[in-house]
C-alpha cells in the first residue's frame, strides 16, 4: 500500500525526506492542495477549523473537501457537522502537528477529543486521513509513527493504513 | 525468569546531538517516562543500544510496548538540552537484521 503525507508550503524543497522515510510522495500546500480562506472559495479545498465561533456549514455547502480541526474546542463541535459532512462528502483530517506541538494536559485533552471524533467518523463511514502537515523538518513523521498516532486515537491497523493511503485522494486538488 | 521479546529501532534525529551515549540514554528514558508515565514505562523499557553517529542511534524496547515507543518517538521534541524531532527509519527483532537490508542508509559497517 502506498502512503502519502501532506505538508505546509515551507516543506516544498523537502520532498526527498518524505520519500526516504517511506512515503510514496508528499502533497504540498499551494502546489497539490490549498486551504480555503473563506466559504466562497472552498470548492475542492481543505479548511483549517480553528475557531469555534465560525460555522462549517457554508464551507460544506460550497464543496470543501476536507476538514482539519485544530484544537479541543473545534473538535468538540465536530459532532454537529457529521451529518452535513456525510451529505456533502467531506472528509476528516487528523493534523498530527497539532498533537506534536501540544504539551502536557492540553495534549491529553486534544488526543481525547481526537479519539472521540475518530470514533464518530468511523461509525458514520466518513473518510479519515492523517497527515503531519509539517512546517519544518522536526514536525515530519515516518509512516509507522503516524500509524502509532492512529492507534492511540482508537483506529486499528487497517484503518490506520487506509488513512495514510487515502491522504492523496482526500486532500489533493481535483 | 520470563524472557521478553525485544524490538530494535533505528532512529534518526533532525538535529545533531552533542551528547555521549550515557547522556542520550538518560535523556531518551526521561522523555519516554514523561510521555507514558511511570505505569506504562515498564511495558516499554527503552534502552539505547548504540550511538551510531551524531544523528543516528539504535534503541531497544519490549515487543509489547513497541507501538507506544513509536508513539513516544513521534511526540518527543526535545532530548536533554537539544531540540530535535525523531524519525524511525527501520525496526527489527534483531540487531543483525536491523543493520542489514533495505535501510535508507547502509549501517552494516557500524
Amino acid at each position: 500500500m502506498a502512503y502519502y503525507d501532506a505538508a505546509r508550503s515551507s516543506m516544498a524543497n523537502a520532498r526527498g525526506l518524505f520519500e526516504r522515510l517511506g512515503f510514496r510522495s508528499v502533497i504540498i500546500e499551494g502546489e497539490d492542495f490549498d486551504f480555503a480562506k473563506d466559504p466562497g472559495s472552498a470548492n475542492g479545498k481543505a479548511v483549517v477549523y480553528s475557531s469555534k465561533s465560525e460555522s462549517l456549514v457554508p464551507y460544506l455547502k460550497n464543496g470543501v473537501k476536507a476538514i482539519i480541526p485544530q484544537n479541543p474546542e473545534t473538535l468538540g463541535e465536530m459532532e454537529k457537522y457529521v451529518k452535513d459532512m456525510k451529505d456533502y462528502g467531506a472528509s476528516f483530517i487528523i493534523d498530527a502537528s497539532a498533537i506534536e506541538n501540544a504539551y502536557g494536559t492540553y495534549r491529553a485533552l486534544l488526543m481525547g477529543r481526537f479519539r472521540d471524533c475518530t470514533e464518530i467518523m468511523l461509525g458514520k463511514d466518513i473518510a479519515i486521513g492523517i497527515a503531519s502537515l509539517a512546517r519544518n523538518e522536526a514536525e515530519v513523521l515516518a509512516p509507522q509513527q503516524l500509524m502509532a498516532i492512529c492507534g492511540a486515537l482508537g483506529m486499528n491497523k487497517n484503518e490506520a493504513k487506509k488513512a495514510l493511503a487515502e491522504n492523496r485522494s482526500i486532500i489533493s486538488k481535483p | 525468569m520470563i524472557r521478553n521479546k525485544k524490538r530494535y529501532m533505528m532512529v534518526e534525529t533532525t538535529s545533531e546531538l552533542k551528547m555521549d551515549k550515557e547522556e542520550l540514554d538518560r535523556a531518551l528514558k526521561q522523555a519516554v517516562l514523561l510521555l507514558v508515565g511511570q505505569l506504562g514505562y515498564y511495558d516499554i523499557s527503552p534502552k539505547l543500544v548504540s550511538l551510531i553517529d551524531s544523528k543516528h542511534f539504535v534503541v531497544r524496547c519490549k515487543l509489547q510496548g513497541y507501538e507506544r515507543m513509536l508513539l513516544a518517538s513521534a511526540l518527543i521534541k526535545r532530548l536533554g538540552a537539544a531540540e530535535t524531532g525523531l524519525y524511525t527509519l527501520k525496526s527489527s527483532g534483531t540487531i543483525k537484521a536491523l543493520m542489514k537490508g533495505k535501510a535508507s542508509k547502509d549501517f552494516s559497517d557500524y
